[in-house]
């Protein structure tokens, strides 16, 4: 799997309002500006769809920072 | 000018609601003992019934079911037809054209040219498109779009996500040089395209061409699907597409809007195409527009393909929402991948 730094990458790359290089692998991401349930939805759809690995809510609750998100996508690629 | 003067649609007879859908999923194909409810199907994409052509009805025959309705109800001499355009993904041959076996069907003139346009989700905007550059540069007066597709044909009965939001549906709109009597008469200006072709894969019907035709070995894999997918199988990939849906809408209805110097509170009604009800909510959010001006009419019809945006128009002007003076934003996208749209004034 690749870095933590493309992960960051291509998180923000699918919030067209973050400004780039405002996230980082610390960053909080349900305190992103104006964070929905849409938001969510969009981190699920990307890290299935480059990834392969279907997170669900519960999976999320788990995780705070973006560095949480991916160890989790980690782990659950090493399992698979 | 050129005008979109009269839509009428047409369904098959044959319609599925959720709790009938689960029933034959359960007790046919649900091989996978997926536990799934109407409410969640219904939560899932905002469908509660969508429609079924007959094992024997394709997408022509309901194109021309679409166009003779459009003839009565609108009280159109059909002999004033000089360019019909037949938007479809599901042709009836590779040779020859469907919309030259729908100008003898439909009694047109022989005089009347005849084309088919392969294309999905974003064919009524390409249709409308060609109409309009054809009668712009005065080569004819009044186009008929046929815009008609049959998904349900391609999709396997055990992929219960694309039964729930696919539907079989024509629409079939005029196109003029001049507006008719009581009819819709919008005008309509510039378009705005987009293509990402890497994004084929996505939403895509395997095994349905030239390329990979169907084979035996891989058709005897159906032989109890009542189609037999003999025109291919519908895949798709739900996270590519939503991802797609929710980066390039939002940036395609802006996009139409800078085209035409106009800002969101110059509009209306947004009139997308009705992809799945629940993604098009998030994309109304996303440009926060009012729930009063963006239609989604998709919970008794299903994504109607290319149909979806005229039979929106057609039910909008049927309820007296169309008022003068207003503008109307309308945009398809999907498969290709593909997406336009244009502006539409009352």
């Amino acid at each position: 799997m690749e870095d933590i730094a493309a992960f960051v990458k291509k998180i923000e790359n699918e919030f067209d309002e973050l400004e780039k290089g405002t996230l980082t692998p610390q960053t909080n991401y349900r305190e992103i500006e104006n964070w929905s349930s849409m938001h969510a939805l969009i981190i699920i759809a990307l890290i299935d769809s480059e990834f392969d690995v279907l997170l669900n809510g519960d999976d999320l609750k788990e995780t705070q920072t973006i560095q949480d998100l991916f160890n989790l996508v980690q782990s659950k690629t090493n399992n698979g | 000018m050129v005008y979109i003067n009269a839509i009428s649609y047409h369904f098959p007879e044959k319609s599925i609601t959720n709790d009938e859908l689960i029933t034959d999923f359960n007790s046919n194909w649900n091989r996978e003992k997926i536990n799934i409810s109407s409410e969640e199907l219904y939560k899932q994409c905002w469908v509660n019934k969508r429609y079924i052509s007959s094992l024997d009805e394709t997408a022509k025959d309901l194109g021309n079911a679409a166009a003779n309705k459009l003839f009565k109800e609108w009280n159109i001499n059909r002999n004033e037809i000089e360019y019909l355009i037949f938007v479809s993904d599901a042709l009836e041959y590779k040779g020859p054209t469907t919309a030259c076996i729908m100008q003898y069907d439909l009694d047109l003139a022989q005089t009347c040219a005849a084309i088919d346009v392969l294309h999905g989700c974003t064919g009524f905007i390409y249709g409308l498109s060609l109409a309009k550059a054809l009668i712009d540069s005065e080569q004819v007066k009044n186009v008929l779009l046929i815009t008609a597709d049959v998904p349900t044909k391609v999709i396997h009965p055990k992929d219960i996500d694309l039964r729930a939001i696919f539907s079989d549906a024509a629409a079939a709109t005029l196109i003029s040089n001049k507006k008719i009597t009581k009819g819709i008469n919008a005008q309509f200006n510039k378009f705005t395209f987009g293509t990402d072709g890497s994004g084929a894969k996505s939403l895509f019907v395997e095994h349905s061409a030239t390329k990979e035709p169907a084979d035996i070995k891989w058709l005897s894999q159906f032989i109890d699907v009542p189609t037999g997918l003999e025109g291919g199988r519908l895949t798709m990939n739900s996270s590519k597409i939503f991802l797609f849906a929710l980066k390039k809408v939002p940036q395609l209805v802006k996009d139409i809007l800078i085209k035409e110097n106009l800002t969101f509170s110059d509009i209306d009604y947004f009139v997308l195409h009705q992809a799945n009800g629940q993604m098009l909510d998030f994309i109304r959010k996303k440009l926060n527009i009012e729930e009063e001006k963006f239609i989604i009419n998709i919970q008794e019809i299903g994504n109607t393909v290319s149909a979806s945006i005229p039979i929106a128009l057609s039910q909008m002007f049927k309820e007296n929402k169309l008022k003068k003076g207003q503008q109307i934003l309308i945009s398809g996208f999907g498969i290709g991948l593909s997406w336009g749209g244009t502006i539409l004034t009352i």
